[in-house]
């Protein structure tokens, strides 16, 4: 069997050099699997580079994981991860040897839990959400699909972080807060009020951007 | 040439609210888009002369009033941009389209305003239009024309642009320690965006300095003569907003999300247009559209309202808020260069500053600042 790690920054260079070292803490049994990177210099032609990395390969045989930082609200890497279950293959979660994961966490597929991140019990995490290095997720929080939770954040017991929202590093989501779809929070601080979709909160903006009249809603 | 406009009209408070008063408060000025008001009850507020307005949706009837309960002027709305009916929240008062309360809870119990006082009751109304997806509105009692401050050609250029922006709208303001003038007069400046822009935008957009010698002949021939008939003040008015097809673009990368929208236009064009005195739109391409609205709040203080849309969608897909959130970072970087250089003026500028030295390239500014400073000393009037 062999594991095809595809993509580019942190996420990528971390599973590149943990691999050796990660375990079966998500019924991955790294031992029986053979490791294949296709390293990408960008994200601009993300979805032909990997239609063609994966041409010749078996889905039988090779499992993915795209690593993409959050380019483009995490929709780079959702296109990565689109373009490989669309031609069958299934995707890895990978969870760093170092992280804390309760074993009731329930796990989207292409996921990454990265070391020393603390995910505790009742947490649900949909599929392609990535948490980086030393994030802490509190009991019962719910993360959407294709999110990132960003080094040393932290989320609440019940927060909601909704499908490709960005929590950047260092921020600190107050229990039962709900971040809605679209969102970014990219500067370090505490945050204790909900944000509606398509808020961004980020430092080349000295207010909130928000997007009005959005007509799209992905499950979360 | 040597420009008229003094210091002061940059950075004194008393010039800016005479300002307010006589070149503001008679113009037309846009307000918000149509599409953020496109169900009832939606609304958007925003100060304009230092008045709070409303502009509410009423069952697809668009109204603009001060935002100021007639009871005891606590805000009606008091967010920015909502869905919610013209309720105050301080004692319930509710208002209809005619700006007039149609529910006074307890009326008769505990206010029992007599019957001339209660027919008095109305917030204030102010002119209202809509110029396809722009809506502009006018604080005058009495307002000129519209068509007297555009012109037929430039409202069906504006409209037929604005016709084509997505309802997806991206919203954030910029705040800039700057004379909104200065926003007016380095926007007509084609001369400056290789040096201010020279990595970012000039790198896309080759402008160049085209002057036009039959509109300078005509600007240097008006002297110092009276110019304060009614035709001719309106006619020079039209003439300070223009636009279209600006500049060729070196190229336009294609994007696999430009499939999803209708493009405006077929040109590789860089599209300007400049709506006198303070809207702003331009596109690349005509595949997305930047609105600034630059709102002057004090003689060195200008919100620079930033709206980003797309070209109207022809089918949803899930990462348009990415590409409205790349696009407004790629006009952070250039809106902050010309922040930059006017908040570094505008810091230097002091009553003794010398007036600047017009190039014939400005003489568009030079026609814009004697009409401005017709109507600030009164010789002319709307």
């Amino acid at each position: 069997m062999q594991l095809a790690l595809i993509g580019c920054g942190s996420i990528f260079d971390a599973a590149q050099t943990a691999w050796p070292r990660l375990g079966n803490k998500c019924g991955l049994d790294v031992a029986q699997y053979d490791l294949q990177t296709l390293p990408l210099a960008s994200t601009d032609t993300i979805a032909a580079d990997v239609t063609a990395f994966l041409a010749g390969m078996d889905p039988a045989k090779v499992r993915v994981f795209a690593a993409v930082d959050y380019n483009a609200l995490n929709h780079a890497r959702l296109d990565a991860y689109a373009c490989a279950r669309l031609r069958g293959f299934k995707c890895a979660t990978l969870i760093h040897p170092d992280a804390m994961v309760e074993p009731d966490v329930q796990l989207g597929e292409n996921c990454w839990i990265g070391a020393g991140a603390i995910v505790s019990s009742g947490v649900r995490i949909g599929n392609n959400a990535f948490i980086a290095t030393g994030a802490r997720i509190d009991a019962n929080v719910q993360i959407g699909n294709n999110a990132w939770i960003g080094p040393g954040a932290a989320l609440g017991n019940n927060a909601r972080i909704g499908t490709h929202s960005i929590v950047g590093a260092d921020v600190k989501i107050a229990a039962n807060v709900t971040l809605g779809l679209h969102c970014v929070i990219d500067v370090p601080g505490a945050y204790a009020t909900s944000l509606p979709d398509g808020t961004f909160i980020d430092p080349l903006f000295a207010f909130p951007v928000h997007i009005f009249g959005s007509t799209v809603r992905s499950a979360g | 040439m040597l420009s008229r406009m003094p210091p002061q009209a940059y950075i004194d408070q008393g010039w800016f609210e005479r300002e307010r008063e006589l070149f503001f408060k008679p113009l037309w000025q846009f307000i918000g888009l149509k599409t953020m008001l496109s169900q009832h009850n939606a609304f958007i507020t925003r100060t304009l002369c230092g008045l709070p307005i409303v502009v509410q949706n009423f069952n697809g009837e668009l109204r603009a009033f001060e935002n100021l309960c007639v009871h005891r002027q606590n805000p009606v709305q008091t967010l920015a941009n909502g869905v919610r009916p013209l309720v105050c929240s301080y004692h319930g008062w509710g208002y209809g389209q005619d700006g007039a309360p149609d529910n006074i809870p307890f009326e008769a119990e505990a206010f029992r305003y007599p019957p001339e006082e209660r027919a008095c009751l109305h917030l204030r109304r102010f002119a209202l239009e809509t110029i396809g997806n722009l809506v502009f509105i006018n604080l005058s009692s009495n307002p000129i024309p519209i068509g007297e401050q555009f012109g037929a050609d430039f409202l069906t250029s504006i409209q037929e642009c604005s016709d084509a922006f997505d309802g997806e709208v991206m919203l954030t303001t910029f705040k800039m320690q700057a004379n909104w003038k200065l926003a007016y007069e380095n926007l007509r400046d084609a001369h400056h965006p290789r040096y201010v822009h020279a990595r970012s935008l000039y790198q896309k957009v080759k402008f160049e300095v085209n002057i036009d010698e039959a509109g300078l002949a005509a600007f240097k021939n008006l002297g110092d003569s009276a110019l304060n008939d009614r035709g001719t003040t309106t006619s020079r008015l039209r003439s300070f907003s223009n636009g279209g097809p600006d500049t060729p673009m070196k190229e336009v990368l294609p994007f696999s999300w430009h499939d999803n929208v209708e493009r405006y236009g077929n040109k590789n064009w860089y599209y300007n247009w400049l709506a006198f005195p303070n809207l702003h739109i331009a596109s690349g391409g005509g595949y997305s559209f930047i609105i600034e609205h630059h709102i002057p709040v004090s003689p060195d203080r200008t919100d620079m309202m930033v709206h980003y849309v797309t070209a109207k969608k022809k089918r949803r897909y899930a990462a348009s808020p990415a590409v409205l959130h790349a696009h407004m970072m790629g006009a952070e970087r250039v809106l902050r260069e010309d922040i930059d250089v006017m908040q570094n003026i505008q810091k230097q500028l002091h009553p003794g500053a010398p007036s600047a030295r017009l190039g014939d390239y400005e003489f568009a500014n030079g026609s814009i600042e004697r009409w401005y400073l017709d109507v600030m000393e009164g010789k002319i009037a709307l």
